[in-house]
């Protein structure tokens, strides 16, 4: 089914954040403060620039940190508008109120939303630009607009041509359409295809601007002194050691610690090392009593839980276990699970960095991040300005995975700034601190009791899981009983009784988003559990999933999936396949593995995937989005944990996050299947099957079953 | 802690002049002093190659070494390659759409570009068994494509001149 997208509401919109045909000089505009401004100034929006020559400028909303979305985003407003990609410039945008993601309600990059949250705006602004064009070249010919055409940047009537350059500067005088028609996907000509992507050529060269590539003039630099310990409290000794050292500049107390400032960050590195922490009161927990507390609040039924949706008794607690109890009674076999995974780091490879001046009361930013607005609100409140004093410029992330969202380095370069007035200050954060100060994927543990009908079907599923919750950590004091996605898991198969329930833990570990959240743990949990029911049913792992699921795209991508691995494998004593569905942001992704067991060692040999997220906008970066994921999902899974000792994380060498290196890469196949519908998220979808498909295909293999990750804490070792 | 002196180093064909302590890691020297920031810092452990550079031809993680030692030592980075016309790891790389968010590529070209150097017709395992800079969004299929493209093209370049 072929369809076009929905709209957006233009009066809901405003025609001042729509869209900016700018005559003139407009391709030679600043972003930042004099775009914002310039877009109120003449009541025009934030995305799109036409200059006389022709030539277009994207304004692209979204942090750029692999998800290509700096050309996808550009090209849903291209396609809609009639241009030529090749006359095309993107520019990251900065912080701007306008340019809100309407999904996630904030100028925000996660939970796989740009595509999805943007694409009505976007579509919506080229199309309406595409008709004013169109109407400037009517009112000039003396034709009806319906007697035009659109190709590539130019209106046409009959054998009349004229450039959307030509025409910008009337159509922006042009009411705004309040509904314009958008193309049917049939039509498109850039989306759904593959084209060559426009940052590459700068990314390659080594000329791309991360957050820790920004000069400025008069620049210092700035590295940190900060505790070991990721939690706890301390006291800093040698400050004055620091501020005496050769070259340093400044020692400015930030969020966590402080931070020396020199011409070079070497120097300040140097001096910061001068720095010493004292822990003050109680030691910080140690892994051994963090997971004491989650194994405390497994046990502790009375502790306040909160339903997922749609579970027998509604929201009522004791009904809803009751009901699943009575289930369980009366099913043919059963089974009980207990799981565990530890707290992960993100690792991106690109430190946390931010460069920040302020000058007569303006503060400015230069930050790699994946939440300008947030930013933006923390930098008015630290500094009292008012909004239209604060300015953030973004540059291109070396990696974000959810960490970039917070805004602790931030909110450090902010307080340098506003120490050191008239001085722009770049602070970078050693690897060491990056892996200690993270704000950690939580661990949680779970228990599952399962079982089946005499055919096959699952008469019940009874989830309890236990862990920091998220929203805990964001909205400290939202409603415990309230169902919390970042400890719950999703089930994608038809089950007869079914309580899910969860319960937050109040530990001190800083906890964050990292790249696919909650669907990580919760997938290797339930797919866990389905395999396990699968061989108690006695049935191909596969074939349990396609009696059971609850919906024809898990089924197709299932089915697409056994066929790409020449489905079914008997099982072995060395060579094993396992599968594994995780849905999730609106797609539909089936992973499968195949895994080779020699005693102890594991290798990863190769992992498939299939996946339907609804229109692939630009095909070939969506199967690298998986491929991404995978590797992404696979490393942690097979040897990353961080353990805290005196609350200090194990991570301070990015060799000790799990990353996963070339010679851990497994052979990764991805086909795409495009149901046609509405558009899914494709960044985070594949990395949560990886865990169970590799710990399923473990078991065909003749290798152990293993409920707690990494596999390296099963006694096995592995490749990364 | 030691004092700041002059040095002089020969990076890309050119001696460039810089102020620093003698323990300053060629990597900071580069990107703070040189200003040549397409040499990213990754872990200043030498353990994740984001900071490769070649020093007198071989592949090296310049946050591991020193300026001290590196008086008369020629040092190529990826502005180098960069500005060179029709590169063929360069033009792999394009060709190939490689980096996802990018930032470990530079690192990745210059490994790949000293290995090409030693070995200008690798086998698919050859490439496997030398790469070894990492990447957190999982390129290692594009790149090591790419390896292999690019080795085409030196092939196809020496059978044309």
């Amino acid at each position: 089914m072929m369809t076009s997208e929905p709209s957006a509401p233009l009066s809901a919109v405003s025609r001042r954040t729509l869209l900016q045909l700018v005559a003139g000089s407009g391709l030679c505009l600043a972003a930042g403060p004099a775009l914002a401004a310039d877009a109120a100034a003449t009541g025009f929006g934030v995305y799109l620039r036409i200059a006389p020559d022709g030539g277009i400028r994207i304004e692209t909303p979204n942090a750029e940190m692999g998800q290509g979305t700096y050309d996808g985003l550009a090209k849903i407003v291209v396609e809609e508008l009639d241009a030529d990609w090749q006359r095309v410039e993107i520019a990251l945008s900065g912080e701007n109120p306008g340019m809100v993601n309407p999904r996630l309600r904030g100028q925000t990059t996660g939970n796989s939303e740009a595509v999805r949250g943007y694409f009505p705006l976007l579509s919506t602004a080229g199309a309406a630009a595409r008709e004013m064009l169109v109407a400037a070249a009517a009112a000039r010919w003396g034709v009806a607009p319906e007697a035009c055409r659109t190709e590539a940047g130019m209106v046409t009537n009959g054998n009349r041509r004229i450039g959307y350059g030509a025409l910008a500067e009337a159509a922006a005088r042009l009411p705004v359409p309040q509904t314009p028609t958008l193309k049917a996907r049939a039509d498109y000509r850039l989306l759904g295809r593959d084209m060559a992507r426009k940052e590459t050529a700068a990314k390659v060269r080594g000329h791309a601007v991360y957050g820790i590539d920004v000069e400025r003039p008069g620049m210092k630099l700035a590295a940190l002194a900060m505790p070991d310990a990721a939690y706890g409290s301390f006291a800093a000794r040698g400050l004055e050691a620091a501020r005496a050292a050769d070259g340093v500049v400044a020692v400015v107390p930030v969020r966590g610690g402080h931070a020396v400032v020199a011409d070079d960050w070497w120097t300040a590195k140097k001096a910061a090392a001068l720095i010493s922490f004292e822990a003050e009161g109680a030691a910080p927990l140690s892994t051994d009593g963090l997971n004491a507390a989650l194994r405390a609040m497994m046990a502790d039924l009375s502790a306040p839980a909160g339903l997922a949706f749609g579970v027998e008794g509604g929201k009522d607690l004791a009904a809803s276990r009751a009901a699943v109890a009575a289930a369980e009674k009366g099913a043919a076999k059963r089974l009980s699970a207990e799981f565990s995974v530890p707290y992960l780091a993100h690792g991106t490879l690109e430190p946390m960095c931010c460069t920040a001046q302020m000058v007569d009361g303006l503060l400015t930013l230069w930050a790699p991040t994946q939440g300008p607005g947030t930013l933006a609100a923390l930098a008015q409140k630290l500094s009292g300005l008012a909004a239209d004093k604060v300015v953030i410029h973004r540059t291109f992330l070396g990696g974000g995975f959810g960490r970039r969202w917070n805004s602790d380095y931030g909110q450090q370069a902010i307080e340098l700034a506003m120490a050191l007035p008239g001085t722009p200050v770049k602070l970078i954060w050693s690897r060491e601190q990056d892996g200690q100060h993270d704000f950690y994927r939580p661990a949680s543990m779970a228990r599952i009791d399962a079982g089946l009908t005499a055919d096959g079907s699952i008469a019940y599923w009874n989830s309890r899981i236990v862990g920091q919750s998220l929203i805990q950590a964001w909205r400290p004091g939202a409603g415990l009983d309230a169902p919390d996605y970042s400890l719950q898991s999703n089930v994608y198969y038809q089950v007869t009784a079914r309580h899910q329930e969860s319960s937050a833990v109040d530990l001190p570990v800083p906890i964050g988003y990292w790249r696919s959240v909650a669907h990580m743990p919760n997938a290797f949990f339930t797919e866990t559990v389905i395999d396990e029911l699968a061989l108690l049913a006695g049935m191909d792992p596969l074939a349990f999933r396609l009696q059971n699921v609850d919906a024809p795209r898990s089924r197709a991508v299932l089915e697409k999936l056994g066929k790409m691995m020449g489905w079914p494998h008997p099982g072995g004593t060395d060579v094993g396949h396992g599968v594994a569905l995780t849905n999730g942001y609106d797609s539909y992704c089936a992973v499968g593995a195949r895994v080779r067991r020699d005693g102890k060692l594991l290798r990863v040999e190769k992992l498939w995937a299939v996946m339907d997220c609804g229109f692939a906008l630009e095909p070939e970066n969506v199967r690298r989005q998986v491929m991404g994921a995978m590797a992404f999902g696979l490393g942690p899974m097979l040897e990353g944990q961080v353990v805290f000792e005196g609350g200090v994380a194990n991570t301070a060498s990015i060799g000790a996050i799990g990353a996963l290196t070339p010679n851990g890469m497994p052979l990764i196949e991805v086909e795409l299947l495009a149901d046609g519908g509405k558009l899914g998220g494709a960044g985070e979808v594949a990395v949560p099957g990886v865990a169970p498909a590799v710990c399923n295909a473990l078991v065909a293999a003749g290798g152990p079953r293993v409920r707690a990750l990494p596999l390296t804490t099963a006694g096995l070792d592995v490749v990364v | 802690m030691s004092m700041a002196q002059d040095f002089t180093l020969r990076v890309n064909g050119k001696a460039l002049q810089l102020r620093a302590t003698a323990d300053t890691p060629l990597l900071w020297a580069l990107r703070d002093h040189l200003k040549l920031t397409g040499t990213k810092f990754g872990c200043g452990q030498g353990l994740c190659g984001a900071c490769t550079v070649h020093l007198d031809g071989a592949a090296i993680r310049s946050c591991t070494v020193e300026i001290g030692g590196l008086a008369g030592a020629e040092i190529t980075t990826i502005e180098a390659l960069a500005a060179a016309p029709d590169n063929p790891v360069i033009r792999a790389w394009d060709e190939g759409d490689v980096p996802q968010c990018g930032y470990c590529q530079p690192g990745q070209i210059m490994a790949a570009a000293a290995f090409l150097k030693d070995n200008p017709t690798p086998s698919r395992e050859e490439i496997r068994g030398a790469m070894t800079n990492l990447c957190r969004c999982g390129t290692y299929q594009q790149i090591e494509a790419a390896i292999a493209r690019a080795a085409e093209l030196v092939a196809a370049k020496g059978r044309s001149a």
